[in-house]
């Protein structure tokens, strides 16, 4: 009887609460599921209306069913955080990192460039310097360093890890000498702020782009590496510039959006910030354009994009201009009437390194090889 | 609609219960005031023996189960309905067998269920192998324009249920259905018209006419529900994650480990996933008063292929036996025809999964072994462990063909399994899916698929009961119940959340 009993009430109790309007909250469909509840589909009456019914229902009920968010925050909570299990489109790390699918690939290395593919890629570096040039123009590219490269040893334990993957040490392997010299590789300069602060994170935990403390030591690098060519810029020293600990902004969480997760049922991570002072102060050194003793352009993925257009730090040395992405802008040499319009002093290009293969640099810029012939 | 749906959980079920229950008992009440726990079941137990009674009962549960069907399958329904209408009007056709019959009426029954027979088949193989034969006779060189055809929700299910009472009534194992209704509620019966077990006419005949309610049943068959759920969406479900990014790769991926770990999920899978529903459909079953004959017995335990298919799916293998096997001549026949009927049985039992050559090879596969086995009946080994090791490798290595989209990937996992697979650095990428949600279920799944709950239970019940030995037990203590309604409770509460959350849910068996 006790199971019967049991067993009715609960099969019963979504129905009566249902009826009674009560344990409904459609925040985790506007939070989470990016839409909107679907509506209680009328009586059918007609044909038409009867073959729909079934699936307007079960839309209806799944969205109604009481108590939906909290039931699947519990599944989440259970799921990821209790058992450490990785979701169908992503991996979840035990402290609150999350990679997605797209990730694994490369990981695993089943994306991968061959040696020379390596070659071709550093042969356009060449050509499009010698190019601009000739324009009077120097050029440097920057490589945005992978996040999973720099997290990688959160994965020990968990899962094997393959060391062919890591495409920037075989770029480095097979670089010509003079490239190196306007290649610029921020990975270096991360690692030893790691090692300084072992405790600061340079990637945001849900979003593969380097945060604002990993911008800065990037931007310290490429400014290091640019004062070889052009020593009247000013020195950026990533330690004295103020972070304060805040909580991950919510605008990086793009991950697990995309995954459909129910993100407001992890804890949200804290992440360095510069302080609100000393960005005001960079916002009044990107006003007076007059200071800089440089003007640069760069064509950029949205690493570069993170790292000028949100942190002005850069900016109080250097004019710097968006010309577009690396794609439309310097795909090809005819693309470059823009970059050679704007007469700056550098431009850099940028991509985050698994845009070599993820989207198909080599494919994209053909046109310089093809040139070269 | 699947059983592990909030949609039937928490809305059609409730309400087909109450409606069931309540349009039951008014007309039994109405039509037998005087007659109480006639049954001798216990308190409660209430005999739906008066004809109206039943009567109410049955119609509630066409109403439902028509309905259940039509909310996975609205435009073809009427193909339900075709296999009800043709195979009612056959039995009827049909009538009592007579041994007095003359040799005319002989032939015009044997004629009737000919083409009742063809009937059936010519439904299943239109709706289900025309696209397969349409496809192999394109590739010969005869190209057929037709449009795809869709496969009708639980056609192989229903169509084999109502041919064996078909041939049953010609048999005259069983009278005819004396009403439509009751004949329409036993094809069917929302419990287990989408996904089986495939119930015979003469195993619910007697019930349909005559069955008992009570809160015991009742009990019994929610508990076999809720343990059908947790198979299905505590372990089944989990496992499938691993299984399905297993067989998602490419050839040249494959490495010895994710081939080994990606079947023993997809192993684990198809047992929990189908032995899940059979369970739920037997619960169900019990909680409308019906027995349905077990489908599983702990086919991972057995010594031999032969074994395998006594505890595998039994509904289907004994249907092959008795509808195929025994009229093709069965072990009563020359060795070699004996071998032939084995074989071309279990080919055509694969070929019933699906229209793929995959599922006609993985039959074929299986009826070889079988006909090797009765070759070599005898001269198997007597050590237990071996040919449990022996039964599982051949049926673990079979369901790789099962599985696999292609031959090619089967032929790649084979590779892989017997060490020639690819090598990466790093390992597959389906560990990253090995999580503790895998593993935990993983580990479930190896538990409970050998008899491990059974035993367990009679060990706890002889402990409280003080008995010295779990086999000395034979009382349900207060204690004992208590924490199996507990562990059914905890079990129920853990499916639910996963269900809200419509984690992944697919029944593998719908596609047959």
């Amino acid at each position: 009887m006790a199971t019967c009993a049991f067993f009715l009430a609960a099969l019963f109790t979504p129905l009566a609460l249902s009826g009674a309007g009560l344990g409904r909250d459609d925040r985790i469909l506007s939070q989470s599921e990016y839409r909107k509840p679907s509506p209680r589909p009328a009586f059918p009456l007609g044909i038409a209306e009867g073959m729909r019914f079934p699936w307007q229902w079960d839309d209806y009920w799944r969205d109604a069913f009481p108590y939906r968010g909290p039931l699947i925050r519990v599944q989440a909570h259970v799921r990821h955080r209790t058992l450490g299990a990785n979701g169908l489109e992503s991996i979840f790390l035990e402290d609150g990192y999350v990679f997605g699918l797209a990730h694994i690939d490369r990981y695993r290395g089943k994306i991968m460039l061959r040696d020379g593919e390596i070659d071709r890629f550093l042969e356009i570096i060449r050509l499009k310097r010698e190019f601009f040039r000739k324009a009077g123009i120097s050029y440097y590219f920057v490589m945005a360093p992978s996040r999973l490269d720099f997290c990688r040893d959160l994965f020990r334990g968990a899962f094997r890890l393959p060391d062919r993957h890591v495409l920037s040490t075989r770029i480095d392997e097979r670089m010509p000498e003079d490239i190196r010299k306007y290649y610029i590789v921020p990975d270096g300069a991360m690692r030893e702020a790691q090692a300084r602060h072992p405790e600061r994170l340079l990637f945001y935990k849900r979003d593969c782009h380097w945060n604002e403390w990993g911008r800065t030591v990037a931007a310290a690098e490429i400014i290091r590496f640019l004062r070889a060519e052009f020593p009247a810029l000013p020195p950026l020293d990533p330690e004295a510039v103020p972070f304060v600990s805040v909580p991950e902004d919510q605008e990086f969480w793009y991950d697990l959006r995309a995954l459909g997760v129910a993100f407001d049922a992890f804890p949200v991570p804290m992440i360095e910030k510069t302080s609100p002072a000393w960005t005001e102060e960079y916002r009044r050194l990107q006003a007076d354009r007059s200071r800089s003793p440089l003007t640069m352009v760069y064509a950029s993925d949205s690493f570069m994009e993170v790292l000028s257009d949100r942190s002005p730090e850069i900016l109080s040395f250097a004019s710097v201009d968006r010309a577009g992405t690396w794609e439309n802008i310097l795909g090809a040499p005819a693309g470059c009437r823009q970059v050679l319009d704007a007469k700056p002093d550098v431009v850099l290009e940028s991509i985050y390194i698994d845009a070599l293969t993820t989207w198909r640099y080599l494919e994209k810029n053909a046109a310089w090889e093809s040139a070269e012939k | 609609m699947v059983f592990s749906s909030i949609t039937f959980l928490f809305w059609f079920l409730p309400l087909v219960l109450a409606t069931y229950y309540a349009g039951t008992f008014l007309w039994w009440r109405r039509t037998s005031p005087g007659s109480r726990d006639s049954s001798g079941e216990g308190w409660g137990a209430r005999e739906l023996s008066s004809s109206a009674g039943t009567w109410a009962g049955n119609f509630c549960l066409l109403a439902a189960s028509l309905l259940f069907y039509f909310w996975g399958e609205q435009k073809r329904i009427y193909i339900l309905f075709a296999a009800i209408g043709l195979n009612y009007v056959a039995g009827a056709l049909l009538g009592e067998r007579n041994p007095s019959d003359s040799p005319r009426r002989r032939r015009g029954r044997l004629w009737i269920l000919l083409l009742a027979v063809a009937g059936n088949l010519g439904m299943l193989i239109y709706f289900k192998y025309m696209n397969f034969l349409v496809g192999i006779l394109g590739n010969a060189g005869i190209p057929l324009s037709m449009e795809s055809i869709a496969l009708p929700l639980g056609i192989s299910f229903f169509i084999f249920q109502a041919m064996s009472y078909t041939i049953d009534v010609y048999q005259g194992t069983v009278p005819p259905a004396r009403g439509l209704v009751a004949f329409a509620c036993y094809i069917t019966m929302f419990p287990q018209l989408v996904a089986g077990p495939i119930v015979r006419y003469c195993d619910v005949a007697s019930q349909l006419r005559r069955r008992v309610l009570s809160p015991e049943k009742a009990a019994s068959g929610i508990r076999r529900f809720i343990i059908g759920l947790a198979k299905k969406v505590l372990i089944a479900n989990q496992v499938a994650i691993l299984a399905d990014k297993a067989f998602g790769l490419a050839a040249d991926e494959v490495t010895f480990g994710a081939a080994w770990i990606g079947t023993l999920a997809y192993t684990l899978q198809i047992y929990f996933d189908f032995s899940g529903y059979s369970d739920m459909a037997i619960g169900l079953g019990r909680m409308f008063g019906f027995e349905f004959l077990e489908n599983f017995n702990y086919p991972y335990i057995s010594r031999s292929v032969q074994e395998f298919w006594r505890r595998w799916h039994i509904s289907l293998s004994t249907w092959f036996r008795d509808y195929l096997y025994i009229p093709l001549g069965g072990n009563r026949c020359t060795r070699v025809r004996t071998y032939f009927n084995l074989w071309v049985v279990f080919a055509l039992c694969g070929f019933w999964h699906g229209a793929s050559l995959n599922f006609l090879l993985w039959g074929m596969y299986h009826g070889l072994f079988l006909v090797l086995e009765r070759a070599f009946r005898g001269r198997g080994t007597r050590i237990r462990f071996l040919g449990h090791l022996y039964t599982l490798l051949v049926v673990m290595f079979g369901w790789v063909l099962f599985r696999a989209e292609t031959w090619s990937q089967a032929m790649a996992f084979w590779k892989a399994m017997i060490g020639l697979g690819e090598t990466l650095p790093g390992g597959s990428e389906v560990w990253f899916w090995f999580g503790g949600d895998v593993r935990l279920a993983m580990a479930a799944g190896i538990l409970f698929s050998l008899p491990t709950a059974p035993v367990l239970a009679r060990r706890i019940q002889g402990v409280l009961a003080g008995a010295r030995t779990a086999e000395g037990a034979n009382g349900e203590t207060a204690v004992y119940l208590a924490l199996r309604l507990a562990v059914i409770l905890a079990l129920f509460g853990a499916c639910v959340p996963c269900l809200v959350a419509e984690t992944y849910n697919p029944f593998i068996y719908f596609r047959f």
